[in-house]
């Protein structure tokens, strides 16, 4: 290794323009030597994953789906909205949404995706227990949830594609 | 016979960098707009629910302390968009650099 670092600068410093070697130049030769013989990349974001992308468009599916059949098949009248009716969609979105984290959680560089997913997952809850709590769900207050995790969702696609989006 | 110029080749990394950024900020731009439209939209059916009752005071306050939440996701979202055009900015630099001293070898 010594002696391949010393041809190389031996090769470089014979190539040089300048008259005179400075400290700094030396430097910069070690660098670049490194960096030839690295992989010349550096990574700060997680590589794109299509699974966890397919993931998020299943999830966020799913989501629109128990919220549109909430809207458009019940009333509040009769006790249409008690929670009971709806206990399975929310716990299925909620493997779901478990699932999702502990993928990205498991992936190195991807702080980012983890956070969303760990905000989506805390709003799912926290509006599951107003569910449960009122035992009912007015046409409003649905639309406001789609809404918001309509934003969610596109959230985590752009950090998800963030790498895809910019190449 | 190829010379190693030290200036000339950070002229040329600097130049690659402000070349992928000049790029790819138009595309970030056009990603937050869209991330502020909708943010546009949830504030004003936040308001209108507080109106008709759909909301109590209580649950309103709730869910204004909810869309800071929702702001810190969209800010990672762009933190994750930067974080790439950063990384595709740079090495494209070292990209310039590598090719460089190849050419010298």
């Amino acid at each position: 290794m010594t002696i391949l670092s010393l041809t190389f600068q031996i090769s470089i410093m014979s190539k040089l323009s300048y008259s005179y070697f400075l400290p700094k130049h030396f430097f910069v030769l070690i660098f670049a030597f490194l960096l030839i013989t690295s992989s010349c990349r550096i990574q700060l974001i997680a590589d794109y994953d299509a699974n966890v992308a397919e993931q998020i468009g299943r999830t966020a599916m799913k989501v629109e789906r128990f919220y549109l059949t909430m809207l458009e098949t019940t009333t509040v009248e009769n006790n249409g909205r008690a929670y009971d009716h709806f206990t399975e969609g929310y716990i299925d979105v909620e493997v779901e949404l478990i699932s999702l984290l502990n993928r990205n959680r498991v992936r190195p560089l991807n702080e980012n995706s983890v956070r969303i997913c760990e905000i989506t997952l805390e709003l799912w809850q926290k509006y599951k227990m107003e569910h449960k709590e009122d035992n009912s769900i007015s046409d409003g207050v649905i639309g406001l949830n789609r809404l918001t995790f309509s934003d969610l969702f596109f959230a985590m696609q752009v950090a998800e594609r963030a790498k895809e989006l910019i190449d | 016979m190829s010379e190693f110029n030290i200036d000339t080749t950070l002229r040329e990394m600097a130049d690659a960098i402000g070349d992928t950024i000049s790029k790819d900020k138009e595309k970030i731009k056009e990603i937050i707009v869209k991330i502020l439209n909708r943010r546009r939209e949830r504030m004003k059916m936040l308001v209108e629910l507080r109106i008709t009752g759909d909301l109590t005071q209580q649950r309103f306050e709730s869910r204004l302390e909810d869309e800071k939440k929702v702001l810190e996701a969209e800010f990672n979202a762009i933190a994750a968009l930067n974080k790439a055009m950063v990384q595709k900015a740079v090495n494209a630099a070292l990209d310039v650099l590598t090719k460089t001293v190849r050419a010298l070898l």
